[in-house]
């Protein structure tokens, strides 16, 4: 057998975390897993973490996550099974997997004509019309009527209509097209209604599409749940030898998973639990929860309980009958106050579930709508391990937050919106809010976690301006870049103060390039640093200027006649560029003020000269800060 | 006296701000050393304290009367807040970075302290007192003074000197100039009793 037909693909975010349905719940992560399939091993899925969810067990590959990871349903598992660590040989959990109505290939195909249907198309209103492929053509008295015009159709036309589909199928028998027009045709009566949101869905589908809850099987769906549907095409399975599944197929196809370090009882554990609950919920779900039970009315035990009692006043009894007797009537009482004490409880779960939803309804209510939106997180949370305090589980705690970070970050848009940079407080803040509840993050763990962006190829950088740690994402650039940013910025954009000069204020950059106002602090004081910017302090505030103390030095006094000229060029640039106000569209301004300022009206050639000049004393001076580190 | 005409960076405002980093503090240093030789040169400041005021300025005909007589000079060439004010742009520079400039100026032979313990005035050398040595020579020589006895007052008001730079030239400032000559063995300072220079000898 070349691959089960229970690997499924896993969806990925950013970070490489699997991307979970809506009422799916991480419950545990282990770390160096690796996949058998029956008794091989299977190649390139020998070093992963093993998610353990409420709806799936998904199988992340650290090499290469998108290629290969996999994921298994626990609706296809019957029953588990736990192996030693043996000498050489690691423990492993081995999944025995539910064994479904399997049909070749071959025959499926070559049943799926006998319930096809094919469209013929009415000659008198071109309607199209379809039939079941079983029809015979030449039995007059059979012939299918328009839907819509109540023609009968001709032999001829039923005839063409078989032909051409045959043809269409003989022609690619093993291409999806007629299954998929059989499931069409098919499936109008058997869709599965989801149990959650009531909305239809495919009868091959095992999760809503809407929700992800899991769909009911009903009768069309289990029949059609052979393994040929089931089959994920996304994925390729190989295994090193043979996996032994092949020859016998009596034997219950099964996986392994092999914990190359640590982790196997505690995940075993945890696993058995979730398939039971995972099993219970399936059962309260499609509502076959006390079916039979019949309900026993309070009054009845009452009596019970009083008769029990008159009958321990009334008569004083003997023996070892007796002793039972009291012994019976005890637990009873004890049955009754835990009975009615469970019920307070259980007023009081309602209590607060009403009370959370009070809550929430407040929240509609409250007015901040200008306030942005902050996702909720699927909580990584330490109980994702089984031990917290070993260091590896530690370090892998620390990942996978760093990993949650990133999408959280990138995902969420929630870095879009701060203009690339993050301050750490900020980050943290936000992250925590997101963490709903008390499962919150330290800051040194926040840290931490950041620290692992980098060994986990994630695009975040973790980065100094100044004394202020910042999380940037990769794409936004170096600092010197930022500072070419900003320049261009300020003289596209910047105020012009009396002497024309161009000049712009902190808040002014910080609203223009979304950042919060500590970064932009920091980052105009790394353009101090750099000498690319210099700084007006007032009382007012701080305004930030080009430096331009290099470029003033000569002390020229016809500098009035070249900022007018400068001016006018400036002006310029911005009018071509007033329908398109991103900053990107500004390269072609940036030379503006390298503008030879010694020659107010030059000729062409001494213009170029002048200005190659201005450039390499320009890089000359770039050169020495190159040593520079922030 | 022409009006000095100051230059663009004047109006620049964060030049009226110390620059935060080094490179960009020292040239900006620099600007401001420079901006001041030529203010001063203009103007003939030979005095120049801590607020920007000229508190010598001009013809100095006397020397008791020109240290004792503290009063601003109100000229139309300077603004009456003087140099380190600049009410176009409502700028203004902090005393401490004046101090740090004069501390530079010092230290380059550009100004020097009235006195050692009186930081907030200082001389300034808009020529080097080399350069007000040659000049002088040049005019000793180019006169045919050679070897007669000058009084100070002779250098500086005498009307031989009167369309000289050094005409009216700070007593303090001449004083300094006529010590590089007699280093250079080219001159003699002839002291009166309270050891006061009341001759010079040049050769």
């Amino acid at each position: 057998m070349g691959q089960l037909p229970y690997w499924h693909s896993v969806e990925l975010s950013a970070g490489s975390r699997p991307v979970l349905r809506e009422n799916e719940v991480d419950l545990l992560v282990e770390n160096n897993i690796g996949l058998y399939q029956g008794k091989s091993k299977i190649l390139n899925r020998q070093n992963g973490r093993l998610y353990l969810t409420s709806q799936r067990l998904i199988y992340i590959d650290n090499l290469n996550a998108k290629e290969y990871s996999v994921s298994i349903e626990h609706l296809d598992i019957d029953r588990l099974e736990y192996t030693q660590k043996f000498l050489r040989s690691s423990p492993k959990i081995t999944i025995f997997l539910k064994k479904y109505h399997r049909k070749d290939k071959t025959k499926s195909s070559k049943e799926t004509p006998k319930y096809k249907t094919i469209p013929w198309i009415c000659p008198i209103c071109s309607y199209s019309n379809s039939v079941t492929s079983q029809i015979n053509p030449n039995n007059q008295d059979y012939l299918p009527v328009c839907e819509t015009c109540g023609i009968k159709s001709t032999p001829e036309i039923i005839q063409d209509a078989l032909d051409s589909t045959r043809s269409s199928i003989t022609a690619e028998p093993s291409s999806k097209i007629p299954n998929e027009v059989f499931n069409a045709s098919n499936s109008a009566p058997s869709q599965i209604s989801c149990p959650t949101c009531t909305f239809l869905n495919h009868p091959s589908l095992r999760n809503c599409e809407l929700c992800g809850t899991i769909l009911p099987l009903n009768k069309v769906n289990n029949k059609s749940q052979d393994e040929n549907q089931l089959f994920d095409d996304r994925i390729k399975i190989e295994t090193e030898s043979s996996d032994g599944l092949d020859e016998n197929k009596a034997i219950q196809p099964f996986i392994k998973i092999s914990f190359h370090k640590t982790g196997d009882k505690f995940f075993f554990t945890k696993l058995q639990e979730t398939l039971e609950k995972f099993k219970w919920e399936r059962v309260v779900n499609s509502g076959n929860v006390n079916k039979d039970a019949k309900k026993v009315t309070n009054s009845s035990s009452s009596n019970d309980s009083s008769r029990l009692v008159s009958a321990n006043n009334s008569t004083i009894g003997f023996g070892i009958h007796k002793l039972a007797q009291q012994e019976e009537i005890k637990t009873k009482k004890n049955e009754l106050i835990i009975n009615s004490s469970l019920d307070d409880l259980q007023a009081l779960l309602n209590k607060a579930n009403e009370i959370l939803e009070l809550t929430e309804s407040f929240k509609k209510i409250n007015p901040q709508d200008g306030q942005p939106k902050i996702t909720n997180i699927n909580q990584v949370t330490k109980n994702l391990l089984n031990e917290s305090n070993d260091s590896t589980s530690q370090k892998l705690y620390l990942q996978e937050i760093s990993r949650q970070l990133s999408d959280f970050l990138i995902n969420d848009r929630i870095l879009e919106e701060e203009g690339g940079i993050i301050t750490m407080i900020d980050l943290y803040a936000l992250y925590n809010r997101g963490r709903v509840g008390i499962n919150l993050i330290s800051p040194e763990e926040l840290y931490k976690s950041c620290e692992y962006f980098h060994q986990l190829n994630l695009p975040l950088v973790l980065k100094k301006i100044n004394n202020v740690q910042v999380v940037q994402d990769v794409k936004f650039n170096t600092d010197t870049k930022i500072i070419e940013d900003i320049k261009k910025f300020i003289i596209n954009f910047g105020d012009e103060d009396l002497g024309s000069f161009k000049y712009s204020s902190v808040l002014k950059i910080s609203d223009s390039f979304n950042w919060s106002l500590t970064i932009t602090e920091e980052i105009l004081k790394v353009g101090l640093d750099l000498g690319e910017l210099v700084v007006d302090q007032q009382i007012s505030g701080k305004f930030y200027y080009l430096n331009e103390f290099l470029e003033l030095d000569s002390f020229d006094e016809n500098r009035f006649n070249t900022i007018g000229e400068q001016k006018i060029i400036d002006d310029e640039s911005n009018g071509n560029q007033s329908t398109d106000p991103t900053l990107e569209t500004n390269d072609t301004t940036l030379q503006l003020p390298e503008v030879p300022k010694n020659q107010p009206f030059p000729e062409a050639p001494s213009h170029l000269v002048e200005f190659e000049n201005k450039n390499s004393t320009k890089s000359s001076s770039l050169k020495q800060l190159e040593g520079l580190q922030f | 006296m022409s009006q000095y005409k100051f230059p663009q960076i004047y109006n620049f405002p964060p030049f009226f701000t110390k620059q935060p980093n080094e490179q960009t503090w020292q040239a900006q240093l620099n600007n401001w050393i420079q901006l001041i030789l030529s203010y001063c040169k203009a103007n003939k400041v030979w005095i120049l304290n801590n607020k920007g005021e000229a508190l010598s300025q001009g013809n100095i005909e006397d020397l008791e009367e020109s240290i004792t007589s503290l009063s601003i000079n109100q000229d139309d060439g300077i603004s009456k807040d003087g140099i380190f004010v600049n009410n176009k742009i409502q700028r203004r520079l902090e005393p401490q970075v004046i101090n740090e400039i004069f501390q530079q100026m010092v230290k380059n032979n550009d100004a020097f302290y009235i006195t050692k313990k009186d930081q907030s005035s200082v001389f300034i050398n808009f020529y080097r007192p080399e350069d007000w040595a040659s000049m002088i020579l040049e005019w000793i020589e180019s006169t045919g003074q050679n070897g007669t006895v000058l009084t100070m007052y002779e250098i500086s008001q005498g009307d031989l000197s009167l369309n000289k730079e050094f005409h009216g030239i700070h007593p303090v400032i001449l004083e300094t100039a006529l010590n590089v000559l007699v280093k250079r063995s080219r001159a003699q300072l002839l002291k009166d009793e309270d050891g006061k220079i009341a001759g010079v000898k040049i050769v």
